[in-house]
């Protein structure tokens, strides 16, 4: 089998491209950074295999980063047969200097010219042919978003692997002295001429490369500390002659990226213009997803219905007809009927990110997250986690710093996950219709504020220091790809879906259970084992104004899987004696009758703030163990969020009851906001302090 | 019949719900998210290159 390794800048389309090749369904994300680990695939093409590995993208090979070493390093240790260098052809100047790194490695190499329809959009004059010949290799244009080009692309990798002189390229020729030098180092080392890697061995020993000098026993490092300087001024030089001869801009071009983020980067509007998105995001998610929601209600109730009937008339036991349509159906159902509203959600999302806009979010955030003292990079974990808090922790392994790493770990249960929006929609759906999407867009920001507000006091507590600088390139907007959207919507909907026929199927007959039995066996849902727990816990939420057991118990129960709050609370309502007649009829009404005489209006909105804040479900905090490699940080975790969820819902409850909900709403972000100026604003008199004394 | 058919509904929920909890306990045992089989990777984890 022969080997593919493609290699490129971040946000190049490695990934797409990736994809595209092997059929396979990697993640892709336009922001920079998704893949930094190793992937694997594979694809046949003229009756030959090839396996396909996907490098983390690097702006260049020099060894000052773990991915930058590890790409140039896999390359030479593992020759494969073809490198493909996948180019973003709209910023040609600084992919190039990565060709030019991986030309100097001496492998077979063919250019897949990507985002070229950029280029033409941009009306850039481009002599491909022209560049190819001058760095020696094939270049194919491509648009591997669009599958464009890939025929051609194949065909000049197999060409390439048949004759691979075809595709060794052009590397730079440095200055005289230079290669003086490296010369003089192949034969100090004892490096073999004939050997392709032995020139870029040298070319480490200069660039310093620890593992490289370590390798060939190099005892006496910044020796040449003036020629690596050159050989990156060299590269850049060659690169501008270079392109000079290729490329044509028309003048006094501005493009359309560039003129979109004078006011959506706009240092005073960014912020509030990604608020405005996030409000429209919510309505949309309502409004289309309500047109929806209707007849996947309606469907379970006759599912219900039918289910009921047909055992009854099989003469199947009553307890198991209970189990199945008010324990499993009710649960399912209660969770399954949100689905349209999520889809949109997500697809709203997907659309954000896949456009670009999602990148700049982050960089809005930088200012932001660096007064807190940690790296605007933090916050694009932060940012996953509104799709799921399992994958946010983990991509924390991006942050250098264990400490903003343990930091944006202790905040990103506080963003709100999709697994809390069935809760929303149910809560805000029955108790605030007509504001449901103001409701979920407070919900959301406090969640953001909160965590902002955690990290002010952890910086200045538990994890002192500041943050690491933040660079990250803004990739260009474009229109997303129906194909990249809706992969990104089927997944989180699959998943959804899994979800609902698994952990909250086996969560609802569960529930079911500890509401039809007590130590005596089967008996009324007042005298189970449920009511009794729900019984012995409810005083905690008492001040939160609904210190009844049943959505007590769903609390709890709710930490298992946040959408398991929706399943017990449809199971519980819905099995009520306030569900009456409508229940029956196999519709969620009675359920909803119920929800409304158990909760008053402001325990309703302090039961959102405490669902949104608290402990964070069994997953997140098993792998904040694991990724801490600590139960104490997992405890840490669970105990500080059930404690700050509880005072925020308490005087979200406080509030409501003397005031109306918006009112409340606005007071306990504008507070949360106050409670970050003056964070941030005493710790910056602190350092000013601290300089003077100095 | 009623009855065949209440013990058949039983032990098919009763397999179906041990089997997700042991799933279940397994996932959460090896790190990965609940209810999810794919590779941590899909969903653009960052996992390190030379793990």
């Amino acid at each position: 089998m022969k080997e593919l390794v493609l290699a490129g800048n971040p946000n190049a389309g490695k990934t797409t491209l990736f994809n595209e090749l092997t059929g396979a369904r990697q993640s892709v994300g336009n922001w920079p950074g998704v893949t930094v680990e190793k992937k694997q695939g594979k694809f046949t093409y003229q009756d030959e295999n090839w396996v396909v590995t996907d490098l983390p993208g690097t702006y260049s090979l020099s060894p000052y980063s773990m991915e930058e070493k590890i790409a140039g390093a896999y390359i030479v240790e593992q020759r494969p047969e073809v490198v493909v260098n996948i180019i973003d052809a709209s910023n040609l100047e600084r992919n190039l200097y990565l060709t030019l790194q991986l030309l100097e490695l001496q492998q077979p190499t063919v250019i897949a010219m990507n985002m070229m329809d950029i280029v033409d959009r941009w009306k850039i004059e481009l002599d491909i042919k022209k560049l190819a010949t001058k760095l020696g290799v094939p270049i194919v244009p491509i648009s591997a978003s669009r599958s464009e080009g890939l025929e051609e692309l194949r065909s000049a990798i197999a060409e390439v692997s048949k004759k691979p002189s075809l595709g060794m390229g052009n590397p730079v020729t440095f200055s005289e002295d230079i290669e003086a030098t490296i010369a003089k180092l192949m034969k100090e080392y004892q490096l073999d001429e004939k050997e392709s890697r032995s020139r870029w061995q040298a070319i480490r020993v200069i660039e310093e490369d620890l593992d490289v000098c370590a390798s060939l026993g190099v005892e006496k490092l910044h020796l040449y500390d003036h020629e690596r300087t050159e050989m990156t001024h060299l590269r850049y030089r060659y690169i501008h002659d270079l392109i000079d001869r290729v490329m044509k801009r028309p003048e006094r071009f501005e493009s359309m990226t560039e003129k979109a983020d004078k006011i959506l980067m706009h240092p005073w509007f960014g912020l509030p213009i990604f608020g405005f998105f996030m409000y429209m995001v919510f309505t949309m998610t309502f409004t289309f997803g309500g047109w929806l929601a209707g007849p996947v209600e309606s469907l379970f109730g006759w599912v219900s219905v039918s289910v009921d009937a047909i055992l009854t008339q099989l003469g199947v036991a009553e307890w198991m007809i209970s189990l199945l349509t008010d324990g499993v159906i009710s649960g399912v159902g209660g969770v399954l009927v949100f689905l349209p509203n999520i889809a949109f959600l997500f697809l709203a999302l997907s659309v954000l990110e896949d456009s670009g806009y999602m990148a700049r979010v982050a960089f809005l955030m930088d200012r932001f997250m660096r007064k807190i003292g940690l790296s605007g990079k933090a916050f694009i974990p932060l940012l996953m986690g509104f799709g799921c808090s399992v994958p946010a922790v983990m991509a924390t392994r991006s942050l250098e710093s264990d400490r903003d790493r343990k930091a944006a770990m202790m905040m990103i249960p506080f963003m709100s996950c999709g697994a809390r929006m069935p809760i929303y929609l149910l809560f805000a759906s029955v108790f605030f219709p007509g504001k449901e999407a103001l409701v979920t867009f407070f919900l959301y920001f406090l969640g953001v504020l909160v965590a902002v507000l955690m990290g002010t006091i952890f910086k200045d507590t538990l994890f002192k220091g500041s943050g690491d600088p933040f660079i990250m390139e803004m990739p260009t907007y474009h229109i997303p790809t129906m194909k990249t959207v809706g992969r990104s919507v089927w997944e989180k909907v699959e998943d959804y879906i899994v979800r609902a026929g698994t952990v909250l199927l086996a969560a609802s007959v569960v529930l079911w259970g500890l509401l039809n039995f007590n130590m005596q066996g089967m008996t009324e849902m007042v005298n189970s084992f449920g009511a009794q727990l729900g019984h012995m816990i409810a005083p905690i939420f008492a001040p939160m104004g609904f210190g009844n057991w049943e959505s007590s118990l769903s609390l709890v129960t709710g930490i298992m899987a946040k959408e398991a709050i929706v399943s017990n609370i449809a199971i519980i309502f819905g099995m009520g004696e306030a569900a009456g007649e409508a229940a029956l009829n196999g519709n969620m009404s009675g359920m909803l009758t119920g929800i409304q005489q158990a909760f008053p209006l402001a325990a309703a909105f302090s039961f959102l703030i405490f669902s949104l804040l608290y402990t964070p479900c069994l997953a997140t905090l098993t792998v904040i163990k694991r990724e801490t490699n600590s139960w104490k940080w997992m405890f840490f975790s669970a105990g500080y969020t059930f404690a700050v969820a509880w005072v925020y819902a308490v005087i979200g409850y406080g509030l409501a009851m003397k005031f109306s909900v918006l009112v409340s709403a606005a007071v306990l972000a504008f507070g949360t906001m106050g409670m970050i100026a003056f964070r941030t604003r005493d710790k910056r008199r602190k350092e000013e302090v601290e300089w003077e004394q100095l | 019949m009623g009855t065949i058919i209440t013990i058949g509904l039983a032990a098919a929920i009763g397999w179906w719900v041990t089997r997700i909890i042991s799933r279940q306990a397994k996932a959460i045992k090896e790190g990965k998210c609940t209810g999810c089989s794919k590779d941590c990777s899909t969903c653009g984890v960052p996992v390190n290159f030379t793990e």
